[in-house]
């Protein structure tokens, strides 16, 4: 055991360095809002249309609760009570409960203990994360999306990021 | 109402016989003598524990650790009367872990993270403020705490009040006008490290100690001068022995901790360098000895299959010479610890008769659920018996100082294991006994919970939690989550006990008024007869109470009781953090058996301070 251990671990500590600097390199959260309140009027900024693809998206879903261990998530959160970060599975959201909120906080951090994960979790598998903690919510189980009103529809800052397919990554534990 | 229930005086001796034959026979011995004639009592060494002069410079307010105050103002005839005489909100909603400090007629008060330091002027009517010290913390750093953004207290010494901020700091501050006199970082928060623990000041050394114990740190404990801040040595609690600071001054008792670099040797390779072994309680001064006494907390992780070995120097009491840091003997508590039993709880130096003759111990109520009994000047274990429900560990084995491990109760990957007990955060944890050397009773307030955990791999990734185990916490049997007792060391047995509904989070404080002082989950701050146990007088809090009661002499001579009211800490983070009690695994376990604590308390940080009417 504890020589799978040191195999695992090193394997992952391998694969995020290699995966650094490409396939997050054009990740960021665009012009996700973690406000409701727009002086002077306005509204929320339109979704980012990379996360349609992963919101209640069983498999990404499926996915995001593997990685959610992998990557320590639980370790604050646990399984939805938290302890040392927030409760993800009631329905209180700081910054935000849609999809492309929740990737930006993982993806950014937060300033109260939130690490930021943009150089050590591939993109793809920071939005398969938000998938699953989104789908622990009660807010979003009972009342469906919360979202925030969008704006009219416009052109996106940036093209949607294609997952980049990984056939590596934390699978090889298995 | 809170549920209390007082136990009738005493267990019968032979209650307290253990399965093993020899220790019933010892037992019944000494249970023998003591109804014979009375066995003089055990005394804290009077150059660790001077006469009270009413003021209260550290937390374990001498370096014996007694929490005994000589005031006897307050007393079983008149606590009845006792009223609020003032408070002051601290202005945050964590838990309240610090025990206040009074000197030359001025408070101290430390709040948990943002770590705020308020002086509060004790001759003036209200206690107004004199000033805030803000030291302003990375906010970060409360992402690596483990159980809540708690302080446990301050230290004065020279003119300074000194403390860590959670961001890994200790910063030294004028105790007349609040300004930073310096500032040393020590703790790195992207290796998961953070400071909680309450310094203490000995011969012009800060001794302080990091956390991180949940996040794959290596523990240490470091030495500052108190002048200057400049560290002088440091010691870690893993890794070869120059970096532990053993030389050829360590003498330990049992042949388990001889040999070299065990810190080392006793790890899968590598391991130690994130092993833990962290140090966040207590630490004890003998000055007739020149050695001080503190215990490194857990291994990391959790999960035991990933490190094989005793893991020294874990989960264990070190002694140390102050002026050097060099170690004169360990000894482990819970050697390859499996329960996150730490050894950081308080140590109290008393000179006690052992068959027939003084010696000099410490006294450790360990998180195993074990109060031990060491002779502090070589470590021998003299006595360890359960003071607190234990099915994990069999018995302690004093020819070899080690525990006696239940291997039903053994952890392991791949399933869970049921009801052990005491669960990880202990028979008890941090907070502190008190002992009165008017009725040689140890005052122990502590939990009476047990757990489900399941072992799982874990990866480690720097700055983040390293635990690798899912636990759900219980209550113990007779369902009471806290009990409050007082603790016969030289018969090792209780003299009496309380049970709380919800685990004793809070410090004990003894008066020599024969009062000993306390605070419930739910906000009751309470005095019980230090000989008896009854309930003399209670006051309802605004919060929780988790803190650390203290007694202090006013400018007017009148005896004063304070204590810092606001729950949360690993008990009871359910509340300041608003945790979901859907999932019991949350706070590492802790949300499964707290799940009512919501509904009996909200959070808020108040300092209350009694005193008898005028």
């Amino acid at each position: 055991m504890y020589s799978r251990f040191l195999r695992n671990s090193g394997l992952a500590a391998a694969l995020i360095v290699s995966l650094a600097g490409s396939a997050w390199a054009q990740g960021a959260p665009g012009s996700t809002a973690v406000t409701t309140l727009f002086p002077g009027g306005g509204s929320a900024p339109p979704p980012d249309p990379r996360g349609a693809q992963y919101d209640r998206n069983p498999q990404a879903i499926a996915e995001g609760s593997r990685l959610f261990d992998w990557y320590n998530c639980s370790g604050c959160h646990f399984h939805g009570a938290g302890g040392i970060g927030p409760a993800l599975m009631d329905d209180v959201w700081i910054y935000g409960g849609s999809i492309d909120q929740i990737y930006a906080s993982i993806y950014q951090g937060r300033p109260n203990g939130m690490p930021s994960w943009a150089h050590k979790i591939p993109d793809d598998k920071i939005w398969e994360i938000a998938a699953y903690v989104r789908s622990l919510s009660t807010a979003t189980a009972a009342n469906g999306p919360d979202q925030p009103t969008p704006s009219p529809p416009s052109p996106p800052a940036a093209e949607p990021q294609q997952p980049t397919p990984q056939t590596t990554g934390p699978d090889a534990k298995k | 109402m809170t549920r209390a229930t007082l136990l009738p005086i005493s267990r019968r001796c032979a209650d307290m016989m253990r399965p093993a034959i020899l220790t019933g026979i010892l037992t019944l011995a000494l249970c023998g003598i003591a109804h014979a004639q009375e066995i003089a009592k055990p005394t804290p060494p009077a150059s660790a524990a001077p006469k009270d002069d009413g003021q209260w410079v550290m937390a374990e307010q001498n370096y014996a650790a007694t929490r005994f105050s000589g005031l006897d103002q307050i007393n079983g005839t008149n606590v009845k009367g006792l009223q609020v005489a003032f408070t002051f909100s601290t202005g945050t909603t964590h838990g309240e872990e610090a025990a206040p400090l009074v000197v030359d007629n001025t408070m101290y008060i430390v709040t948990p993270y943002p770590n705020n330091l308020y002086a509060l002027d004790l001759t003036k009517p209200g206690a107004p403020m004199k000033w805030e010290y803000q030291p302003k913390p990375l906010p970060a750093s409360q992402g690596v705490a483990c159980c809540d953004v708690v302080n446990r207290g301050a230290a004065y010494y020279d003119g300074k009040i000194f403390y860590n901020t959670l961001d890994g700091m200790t910063v030294a501050v004028d105790a007349k006008d609040g300004h930073q006199v310096w500032r040393k970082q020590l703790a790195d928060i992207n290796k998961g490290e953070s400071i909680t623990m309450a310094p203490l000041v000995v011969k012009g050394k800060v001794l302080v100690g990091d956390s991180g114990g949940e996040f794959g740190v290596r523990g240490w404990v470091q030495a500052l001068d108190a002048g200057t801040g400049d560290v002088v040595w440091k010691a870690y609690s893993t890794g070869p022995d120059k970096d532990v600071l053993i030389g050829p001054d360590f003498h330990p008792f049992y042949d388990t901790e001889k040999g070299q670099d065990l810190g080392v040797k006793t790890w899968p390779p590598d391991a130690w360098k994130i092993g833990g072994g962290t140090m966040w309680g207590w630490i004890a001064y003998d000055p007739d000895l020149n050695l001080i006494y503190y215990g490194t907390a857990n291994p990391g992780p959790w999960n035991q299959e990933q490190r094989p070995g005793d893991n020294k120097w874990t989960a264990g009491v070190f002694a140390r010479d102050p002026d050097t840091g060099a170690a004169k003997w360990f000894y482990q508590t819970n050697p390859h610890d499996e329960h996150d039993y730490d050894g950081i709880n308080e140590i109290i130096l008393l000179d006690m008769p052992v068959n027939g003759q003084t010696r000099k111990v410490l006294l450790h109520p360990d998180r195993n659920g074990f109060l031990y009994v060491l002779d502090r000047q070589t470590g021998e274990a003299l006595n360890a018996e359960p003071y607190s429900t234990v099915n994990s560990i069999l018995k302690v084995d004093l020819k070899t100082g080690r525990p006696v491990m239940n291997p039903e109760k053994e952890t392991k990957v791949g399933s869970t294991v049921r009801d052990i007990c005491p669960t990880a955060s202990g028979g008890k944890d941090w907070n502190p006994s008190a002992y009165s050397p008017r009725t040689g009773l140890l005052y122990i307030p502590h939990e009476n919970i047990c757990m489900d955990w399941e072992s799982v791999q874990t990866n480690y990734i720097a700055g983040t939690p390293y635990v690798g185990a899912v636990v759900k916490m219980k209550p113990g049997p007779g369902g009471n989550r806290g009990e409050m007792t007082a603790w016969d060391p030289v018969q090792a047995k209780p003299a009496w006990q309380i049970k709380e509904d919800l685990p004793l989070w809070s410090g004990a404080l003894v008066t020599a008024g024969d009062l000993v002082f306390y605070g419930t989950m739910d906000g009751w701050f309470k005095a019980v007869d230090a000989k008896t146990g009854a309930l003399e007088w209670q006051f309802k809090t605004g919060s929780g109470i988790i803190g650390q009661p203290i007694a202090y002499k006013g400018p007017d001579g009148k005896e004063y009781i304070a204590i810092l009211s606001g729950v949360g800490g690993w008990s009871g983070a359910i509340v300041p953090g608003n945790l979901d009690p859907r999932d019991p695994s949350g706070a590492l376990g802790f949300v499964g058996v707290m799940p009512d604590l919501k509904a009996k308390t909200t959070a808020g940080g108040m300092l209350y301070v009694f005193a008898l009417p005028s």
